[in-house]
């Protein structure tokens, strides 16, 4: 059931980031959301419940965008791999990491898609606009990256609360 | 003499005459001042007042009879006026597809081959990446390759198929590259993907001709566009490097962010655009 949430909450996010997104003009610089999801999956919840996911939502977003395949895929796992690692070190509930974790992953997915992009030969090297776009993106991620974690975090413990109340007494009375 | 009844009477008609005569004497002088004057005086202000508290009474309650009754012509003049807002907003939409319907129509009667008409229905989940999905697939015979066209120049490839759906990558993707010429000296070159929707020539040799606003079509060279198909306007050309090439900034004719329909050009894929000419 907890996964129907993840994929239910990924599918949404893809529809958004492809659909609505591109209408709303003030999010034109808007950064990819499934980071979010994935720092917040990679935040509070184990590797072994959480692969699939990141293994469903990464190939989901490299079949829909341009970029070379697996671009995504390895993107989320390194950031799914890297929170999990940070969270050793830090407590996941630091107002600080929460604050910065979000941004520091944008920064290293754009890392990620410009050595990409570089390697494969297709881009000259830092353009002006590509900068612009990193900035703007890092901008919104510290600015929303936070209350998007809390926001997902939310929702599943309402998902939590809804099937230990129906699912729970369903099999009590079943029993 | 007389009888008391005809004294009676006598005295009845001599009475109404009487008063009769003084009536008229009195309604000649009306007295303006005097007692008179001065009950008008003291009475006036109070039917002053009365009347004006009647008055202003009256007026409250007629205006708000009033109000009541234009607050209500104004809720439906609003609705009215919604209504037709929605139906403008409908017609100057119908007006544009319809425009944008006819220039496709126009584009595809200069082709044997088929076109497919698409509608753009999602974008790029990334600002990285250029690609457009639209809702025609393998069901409509949409092959990866094929060509997408607009009125106004070439917009991209199919490069991925679904049963309904394809991805279309766009020329102003950083992946994408399209053999092109300078329609004015036939100088051969390919167009890249820059980002901020817009291309770079490449591969144009410095000893060609080439100017800031040449028109940039396609060669057909490359097999996936029909030759002579417009890209974009030359907007910058850079021969300072010591490369043997120009650096050629292009502004292609597509407004990428305003897709909505497309056309996919079927091309039958034993017979290249290439061999055609």
């Amino acid at each position: 059931m907890t996964y129907l949430f993840h994929i239910g909450v990924c599918l949404v996010l893809v529809i958004f980031q492809t659909a609505v997104k591109p209408q709303v003009f003030f999010l034109a610089g808007f950064y990819d959301i499934l980071t979010a999801y994935v720092i917040y999956l990679g935040l509070f919840h184990r590797v072994r419940d959480i692969l699939p996911i990141i293994l469903i939502s990464g190939l989901a977003m490299d079949t829909i965008s341009g970029g070379p395949l697996g671009l995504f895929l390895t993107t989320y796992l390194w950031l799914f791999l890297l929170t999990r690692w940070t969270t050793r070190l830090i407590h996941q509930d630091n107002l600080v990491l929460r604050f910065f974790i979000v941004g520091i992953g944008v920064v290293i997915q754009t890392g990620v898609y410009i050595g990409t992009t570089l390697l494969l030969g297709n881009a000259t090297l830092f353009p002006a606009p590509t900068l612009d776009v990193a900035l703007t993106q890092t901008l919104w991620a510290l600015g929303t990256g936070a209350i998007l974690v809390t926001l997902f975090r939310y929702l599943h413990a309402i998902w939590e609360r809804f099937l230990n109340t129906y699912f729970v007494r369903e099999s009590a009375q079943g029993s | 003499m007389f009888s008391k009844k005809t004294v009676v009477i006598i005295g009845v008609f001599f009475l109404i005459i009487a008063n009769i005569l003084i009536l008229s004497v009195i309604s000649q002088r009306f007295p303006t001042s005097g007692p008179g004057g001065f009950t008008i005086s003291v009475l006036a202000p109070f039917q002053e007042t009365i009347a004006g508290t009647s008055r202003f009474l009256k007026d409250i309650w007629r205006h708000y009879f009033n109000l009541v009754l234009v607050s209500e012509e104004n809720d439906q003049l609003k609705k009215q006026l919604a209504r037709a807002q929605e139906m403008k907003n409908e017609w100057v939409e119908a007006r544009m597809a319809n425009d944008r319907l006819r220039g496709l129509m126009d584009i595809g009667r200069g082709f044997a081959q088929e076109l497919v008409y698409a509608e753009v229905i999602g974008r790029d989940p990334t600002a990285w990446f250029k690609t457009v999905i639209i809702n025609k697939g393998a069901k409509d015979s949409v092959a990866p390759g094929m060509p997408v066209l607009v009125p106004e120049g070439i917009v991209g490839q199919v490069v991925n198929v679904s049963g309904h759906y394809a991805k279309v990558l766009l020329i102003v993707d950083q992946n994408s590259a399209v053999d092109a010429l300078v329609q004015r000296t036939r100088a051969r070159g390919l167009i890249k993907g820059e980002f901020a929707d817009q291309c770079r020539l490449e591969f144009v040799l410095r000893k060609e001709d080439v100017q800031v606003g040449d028109a940039i079509v396609t060669s057909g060279l490359d097999k996936v566009f029909p030759k002579g198909l417009p890209v974009g306007a030359i907007t910058d050309v850079v021969a300072e490097t010591p490369d043997m090439f120009y650096t050629i900034s292009v502004a292609p004719h597509v407004d990428f962010q305003k897709l909505e329909e497309l056309l996919v050009l079927r091309t039958p894929m034993d017979r290249p655009w290439g061999d055609d000419e």
